[in-house]
């Protein structure tokens, strides 16, 4: 029914974006997550460098929106009964929560590798763990070793490196390894010209404790000793068993997750069928920002279908990449100017890349659109 | 009329719309957050910059007048 109470998991980008469309149309909304809803916490560059959260809403504003927070994690999802298991941030047995409608929007969650002592290690990929990173950075001059040379920790490894002296290993000879050559190649000659001390192709083995910060110990380059260790490696699956248990949940065009009556999702968990790439999932910000309001407009009865182009962007120091479209959709590779420009096999743009080249981008989405 | 762009840093998240729609006005600084390059541009062109925001991060003031 119209009015119906809607439960949106996740207070990221994603789920603070339908919640407040949907208070604003006047739905009751409960928002369940650890937290004030915080801005793209994994890439939070100017949390570090100033040392503050990017939070999206405090406790007064989401009390005048209209938004019920709940302070807590989903333990367990139970479609047949429409509840939910929710645990809360301050301690408490797990308790039953029914629901309505259910929006879904988890987000993905940065994995540690599985090696011993990597619980000893900290993360900026939410909002609890960069807050309890911070005053372990608040001295300049520490060593810090960043595990995973993904976007996040390229962008970790460069804004640390302005008051910190940093390594950043990587399993994988170079950094970015899923993205295009010359992007790898752009990122190494920055994180080097930062003074970040590489090593690819680096085997970690382990972490402890020892009297002073922690020692990295690796199969391929001994070890390393430091007083802040951040691991981000790779993504982990964050779906409860009722929606898959994987990383991301089919839904229609709608954002409506198949097979389960009135759930959406949306966010990084949310692989909707694109009209020209075929079913996708996009764990960047704008898709999450783009695809909350949109869940919400199909929450309140609205039939368009979501068929945003993928987008992003990163700076990593000094260097700023965008990417309009979808890489994988692309089989050749031309440079057009500072543009690198994916072909799909019909010849057809599937994607641009723009390296330093910000003020170009409506040109790569005109390209794309062509 | 010639007003002048306030980008609050808090809330720009580096998108770069605005960059794309003028980048005679705005630019990307290092931590990839906007800023104005003219201290006061023509109104209907800062409505415009301030109309990409997706995050409604810019807003203008009459040029020469402290922002509130």
């Amino acid at each position: 029914m119209p009015n119906d109470p809607v439960t949106v998991v996740g207070n990221g980008v994603a789920g603070y974006a339908c919640a407040a469309r949907l208070a604003s149309a006047g739905v009751p909304v409960e928002l369940i997550g650890p937290g004030l809803p915080c801005d793209r916490p994994p890439l939070s560059k100017r949390a570090l460098a100033r040392g503050r959260l990017p939070y999206l809403a405090d406790a007064l504003a989401l009390e005048a929106a209209g938004i019920v927070h709940v302070d807590g994690w989903v333990d367990g999802l139970d479609l047949h009964r429409r509840a939910l298991t929710v645990r809360g941030r301050n301690g408490g047995p797990a308790g039953g929560r029914p629901f309505a409608r259910l929006v879904w929007a988890t987000g993905v969650a940065i994995a540690r590798p599985p090696v011993p002592g990597i619980e000893a290690t900290d993360q900026n990929v939410d909002a609890a763990s960069t807050e309890a990173l911070l005053p372990r950075l608040a001295q300049p001059g520490r060593r810090v070793v960043v595990i995973g040379a993904g976007l996040i920790g390229c962008e970790t490894a460069a804004t640390l490196a302005r008051s910190h002296r940093v390594t950043l290993l990587e399993r994988a000879d170079g950094p970015l390894g899923r993205q295009h050559p010359d992007v790898i190649d752009a990122a190494g000659r920055v994180l080097a010209g930062l003074g970040i001390t590489f090593r690819g192709g680096c085997a970690v083995t382990g972490i402890e404790r020892a009297r002073a910060g922690r020692i990295v110990r690796t199969a391929t380059h001994g070890d390393i000793t430091a007083d802040v260790v951040i691991a981000v490696a790779g993504v982990r699956a964050t779906l409860p068993p009722a929606l898959g248990g994987g990383r991301d949940v089919e839904t229609d065009e709608r954002l409506r997750v198949l097979g389960a009556d009135g759930v959406w999702a949306c966010g990084d968990v949310a692989a909707f069928p694109h009209p020209r790439f075929g079913r996708i999932a996009v764990p960047h910000w704008d898709n999450a920002r783009a695809s909350g309001v949109h869940a919400a407009e199909s929450v309140l009865g609205a039939d368009a279908a979501y068929d945003r182009d993928p987008y992003w962007f990163s700076d990593i120091g000094p260097l700023r990449i965008q990417q309009v479209g979808f890489a994988p959709a692309a089989c050749e590779w031309v440079r057009r100017d500072d543009l690198h420009v994916g072909h799909d096999d019909r010849g057809r743009p599937a994607c641009v890349i723009l390296l330093g080249a910000p003020t170009r981008l409506n040109d790569a989405r005109r390209m794309l659109a062509a | 009329m010639n007003v002048e762009l306030i980008i609050d840093p808090d809330t720009c998240v580096g998108y770069g719309e605005c960059v794309a729609e003028d980048a005679e006005a705005v630019e990307l600084d290092g931590d990839g957050c906007a800023r104005a390059r003219q201290a006061a541009i023509d109104l209907a062109r800062a409505e415009r910059i301030c109309a990409a925001c997706p995050v409604g991060a810019i807003s203008l003031v009459a040029a020469g007048r402290p922002a509130a």
